[in-house]
């Protein structure tokens, strides 16, 4: 037969014991103990040995056994004896007097399996909610994060999702976008580019690719490509499509701006070759091709040194080489062999192209073809250096014949009773082409001045020519001042044709009917100076002499008395030029030059004249030989 | 003379499938099981262990009171927690949620045992990428030790790592003069 307490423990699954003060149990129901799945120890069982889920609850058991509380529950209790048992602790009053207080164990396995079955589906759930929300969320933070716009929409073209990207492109709020149709905010056109309209099958439901060009958000038209991809519903079918766009916008303009530079390298008149950083060509344009004649399977992966012409030492190409790999651009000129060995010079620039980390990658070289200009210098410096020498030739032959013509021409003036004569005379560098003499004639003086045209040595072996003849006409002539120069004009003619001469003959008197007899040959007419102060040019220029045969020249004669000044002058005077290359005889009227520099004597009045001259010249060196005589009656 | 043994109650808290349970499992037992099986109520296990100490050895008996993880820690009773002189405050490195409820769980314990001592396991070490979110569990560590005094562990119940290390650092932590212990 079962006591009670088997029938409760059976029946309802309860288990008791009492408790005293030393916490100590008493068993009164056997099958706690097993029910625990524990040995029945020797002595007293102390509670929190047999129930450690009471620690730190000593004071809650206190109060029960002092009656201080009806009592408590450590609710679902589970131990693993042999199998999952779950159990509620309750400890309840009992005899206060005696410090007595009652265990009760109530086995709540069913429930407690059922509720662990419950929890954890409930769990699991949650745990998989959580999953899926950890994946939306690194879902979306890849969309966002990608800068690439994407959108998806249901079938019926109903966006249902997009990243920030595209919000930005279509320059609307997300929120803006989810749920709208693609139609209501695109055009016709993009839309159909969105969604793939006309360009797939139903079934694919707008898969696939394309390149369309759509306005932005802002109205702008950008060139973008369409990848659009089934978005696959619960049962397998589509039931939308993902999006991405690609903007090519600006890599449509780069690859626009590449093309138009790879078109200005192809037809470029210059060699260009394109290297990898080790020195291989991995590019040339025709010219190259064309210049070099080099095949572009002869080139392509070899090293520009197929073209060394040996014209350059090592020196020269280590030099180049230091220049482009400390990233600057070298520049110069390289001699280089065709592939048939004919060698030509090129003007090269070498320039490093760098990645965006700064690490050259390439060097291209822009190359010209100098050849025909660097022969032309070649000969230009030939030419030029035989010109040095011809000119040093020259000048040393100036140089002779100056010392010739010093030694043979006498530029002194006699001294004459009845006349103060005065010469001024300012060469130029070199040989100059004025020449001169005053001569006693009988009581008078036979006057000659010329000018050469020219200068040089040929001007200079003319002059002697000129003073030849002169010198020889000089002794024989009586007649009147013209013939002198009418056969000084032929003589000249006769021997050097090609030369000719400005000059004036003349003969003075003197006394108190002193006359000027002369005759012009082309040359400035000379000036009178009155004793009064009056200033005037006496006669004509006419025509110059040695430029054809047969010749005639006027004879004039002019009347003077003591004080009378006569100055004849080579065109070093009248074509003084000054800074801005101006003439004197230009800008001012010569007799008033010399009508401002009469002074007391003809001496200061002719270094007057010429201090005139320099100042209008200032700092413009002559132009001509500067020849003044100066006659005055006494 | 044999040493007294020191007994103490050591409440593991934390939202569920954090590895509580896997733990104890893995500083008591030594296993550990891939399969996820909720605790209801409380299960209490028990490890004894001897520590040196200065004065001698200690023998120590830590309770380790396994709690079912509730969604929501507010539903804990405080008689789980009574009379508890430690908590360890377990979160799983894989699931940000449940980082952010270790504050909770801590003031939840510290109200009923405000002399307790806390202890932070950043479970599952051993599926967190420290080169994908880098610096950020020692961004954790910091900011809940600095706020709490509680000592952090990365801890991975599969493979062991620190499990023990945390409990014996526990152990160590009660011995001490402040340390809230209970002796038999």
């Amino acid at each position: 037969m079962h006591s009670i307490h088997e029938i409760l423990s059976v029946r309802f699954g309860i288990y008791y014991a009492t408790v005293n003060r030393s916490l100590e149990l008493t068993l009164s129901d056997s099958d706690l103990l097993g029910y625990l799945g524990a040995a029945r120890p020797a002595g007293p069982v102390h509670i929190l040995d047999l129930f450690p889920e009471l620690v730190g609850l000593e004071a809650d058991i206190a109060a029960v056994l002092n009656g201080e509380s009806d009592g408590f529950c450590v609710p679902t209790v589970n131990r693993v004896p042999e199998r999952d048992i779950f159990f509620d602790l309750h400890l309840f009053i009992y005899r206060p007097a005696d410090g007595t207080a009652l265990l009760v164990v109530r086995d709540a396995t069913a429930e407690g399996i059922s509720l662990r079955k419950v929890q954890q589906r409930r769990n699991d759930l949650l745990l998989k909610n959580q999953e899926l929300v950890q994946r939306e969320e690194f879902v979306r933070t890849l969309l966002d994060t990608m800068p690439n716009p994407v959108y998806y929409t249901d079938p019926d073209s109903m966006f249902l999702g997009c990243n920030t990207s595209f919000a930005a492109f279509l320059g609307k709020e997300r929120d803006d976008i989810i749920g709208r149709r693609v139609a209501e905010l695109l055009t016709p056109g993009a839309a159909a580019a969105f969604m793939g309209l006309g360009a797939e099958s139903a079934e694919s439901c707008g898969a696939g690719q394309c390149e369309e060009s759509v306005k932005d958000g802002r109205g702008d038209t950008r060139y973008v490509i369409f990848n659009r991809g089934t978005l696959p519903g619960a049962d397998g079918s589509p039931a939308g499509i993902v999006g991405v766009l690609s903007d090519i916008t600006e890599r449509r303009a780069m690859e626009n701006r590449l093309r138009e530079l790879g078109t200005a390298v192809e037809k470029s008149p210059a060699s260009i070759i394109i290297t990898d950083a080790s020195g291989r060509m991995v590019y040339v344009n025709p010219k190259f091709l064309e210049v070099t004649g080099f095949s572009p399977d002869e080139t392509i992966g070899n090293n520009p040194r197929i073209l060394k012409s040996g014209s350059h030492g090592p020196e020269f190409y280590r030099g180049l080489w230091e220049t482009i790999l400390s990233g600057n651009v070298w520049y110069g000129e390289i001699q280089n062999r065709k592939k048939n060995g004919d060698l030509y010079w090129e003007l090269v620039s070498i320039s490093p192209i760098r990645d965006a980390g700064g690490k050259i990658t390439n060097f291209v070289a822009v190359k010209e073809d100098i050849t025909n200009l660097k022969n032309a210098m070649n000969r230009i410096e030939a030419r030029e250096k035989e010109l040095r020498i011809r000119n040093e030739i020259m000048e040393q032959n100036m140089l002779l014949a100056k010392k010739t013509l010093e030694m043979y021409i006498d530029f002194e003036t006699p001294v004459a009773e009845g006349f103060n004569i005065a010469c001024r005379y300012k060469p130029m560098e070199g040989i100059g082409g004025d020449y001169y003499f005053v001569k006693r004639r009988g009581g008078g003086l036979t006057v000659f001045i010329c000018d050469i045209a020219g200068h040089g040595v040929a001007a200079a072996l003319f002059l002697t020519l000129v003073k030849y003849f002169s010198d020889r006409l000089l002794r024989d002539h009586t007649g009147r001042p013209g013939e002198f120069l009418e056969k000084l004009n032929d003589s000249l003619y006769s021997n050097m044709s090609f030369y000719f001469v400005t000059g004036i003959y003349g003969e003075l008197d003197p006394g108190e009917n002193a006359v000027f007899r002369f005759a012009n040959g082309g040359h400035p007419a000379p000036v009178l100076m009155r004793k009064d102060g009056s200033v005037e040019f006496l006669g004509d220029s006419n025509t110059i002499i040695g430029m054809k045969s047969g010749m005639e020249f006027d004879s004039i004669e002019e009347r003077l008395v003591p004080g009378d000044r006569l100055f004849l002058y080579t065109d070093g005077i009248p074509e003084a030029r000054n800074g801005e290359s101006r003439m004197i005889s230009m800008e001012m009227n010569l007799l008033d030059v010399f009508a401002r520099s009469r002074r007391g004597t003809l001496e200061e009045t002719m270094d007057a004249v010429m201090r005139e001259i320099e100042s209008y010249r200032g700092d413009r060196p002559p132009d001509d030989d500067i020849l003044l005589l100066g006659f005055e009656i006494q | 003379m044999t040493a007294s043994t020191e007994k103490y109650k050591i409440v593991m808290l934390g939202d569920f499938a954090v590895g509580k349970t896997s733990m104890v499992k893995r500083y008591v037992y030594d296993l550990f099981d891939e399969l996820y099986l909720t605790t209801i109520g409380v299960k209490v296990s028990k490890k004894e262990m001897a520590m040196e100490a200065p004065a001698g050895t200690r023998n120590v008996t830590l309770l380790l009171w396994d709690i079912g993880g509730l969604v929501d820690v507010r539903n804990l009773t405080a008689q789980y927690l009574q009379g508890a002189s430690a908590a360890v405050v377990v979160a799983d490195l894989t699931r940000l949620g449940t980082i952010t409820q270790i504050e909770a769980h801590i003031r939840e314990f510290l109200a009923v045992n405000p002399r307790g001592i806390v202890t932070i396991a950043f479970n599952k070490v051993d599926r967190f990428s420290e080169s994908e979110f880098p610096g950020k569990l020692d961004k954790f560590m910091e900011t809940y030790g600095a706020r709490y005094g509680a000592a952090s562990f990365r801890t991975s119940a599969k493979t062991g790592e620190n499990v023990e290390a945390l409990f014996t650092h526990i152990a160590g932590k009660l011995g001490s003069p402040a340390g809230n212990a209970q002796h038999t």
